[in-house]
């Protein structure tokens, strides 16, 4: 049974915030219930509860450390990054601790936010939004694209059947 | 989808190509002499149903090279369809000596 670390955003951006899909963090719940239906433990940062005099980042490692085998970061396009990206810089920040543990990190990225061509990942995201991703995915990760809502779910079913 | 597997010589052969070890887009190029847009194709195929994973291999800066390994999936297809492949050389006789060499040609 893996453990899986879900992160990612919870809010479309504020120019975004009246489209009519679920918000991020809907979908990230959605995500979890499919791995944990494939006998896995999947689980949200925002839904453990914060602890007595925990800040984020000691949050971040409490989880982290709690046998977690895999992170997977799920990455929509015009959605509210700040906290995603705070994140990210953790997990780079945590570069030997992830290898040490053994955790692999999953990319589940929207096919406009980044793509794999000629045997190169490259980011989509213009600007600052795609200096994070970048860091992260030079820690080595694994991407897998996803374009419309059936078609994440499916990935997530087949990433559950992969998953030890 | 497992029908498309079935049908494209090149998924298959890539499949068998990543049984050893992962390999890169140009590994996999070289190795079994294909053009990159037969392997991109291939690839993104292979990817999308994860019968092959792909991994940004580790780097401070510069391109973000990928590499490929067999997926669990991949793996469970490539046991059957040697079950298949040793089975149906038995038949040879019934179904002609040219199909089954087709098969054992997907050198393993």
């Amino acid at each position: 049974m893996a453990v899986i670390f879900l992160l990612g955003p919870g809010m479309w951006a504020a120019h975004d915030a009246a489209r009519p899909e679920p918000p991020p963090m809907a979908t990230r719940r959605r995500l979890a219930a499919i791995l944990n239906a494939g006998g896995h433990r999947a689980f949200l940062m925002e839904d453990d509860p914060d602890r007595a005099g925990e800040d984020l980042i000691e949050k971040f490692d409490r989880l982290l450390r709690s046998g977690a085998t895999d992170v997977l970061l799920y990455w929509p396009p015009l959605a509210k990054m700040q906290t995603t990206y705070d994140e990210l810089i953790l997990l780079c920040d945590r570069k030997e601790l992830i290898e040490q543990l053994g955790i692999a990190i999953w990319v589940l990225h929207h096919v406009k936010v980044a793509a794999i061509a000629a045997g190169t990942f490259r980011i989509l995201e213009k600007g600052g939004r795609s200096r994070y991703l970048t860091a992260v995915a030079g820690l080595g990760v694994q991407p897998l694209e996803w374009e419309t809502d059936a078609d994440l779910d499916d990935r997530v079913r087949l990433l559950a059947a992969e998953l030890d | 989808m497992i029908l498309d597997l079935l049908g494209h010589k090149d998924y298959l052969r890539i499949l068998i190509a990543l049984e050893g070890a992962p390999q890169r887009f140009t590994e996999i190029q070289k190795l079994l002499d294909l053009n990159p847009a037969q392997v991109d194709r291939a690839l993104t195929f292979l990817r999308k149903g994860l019968w092959v994973v792909p991994r940004t291999l580790p780097a401070e800066s510069g391109p973000l090279r990928v590499e490929y390994r067999l997926g669990k999936r991949g793996a469970a297809f490539l046991a059957s369809f040697e079950r298949f492949r040793a089975d149906i050389a038995l038949q040879e006789r019934q179904l002609g000596r040219a199909e089954v060499q087709e098969l054992q040609s997907l050198s393993r």
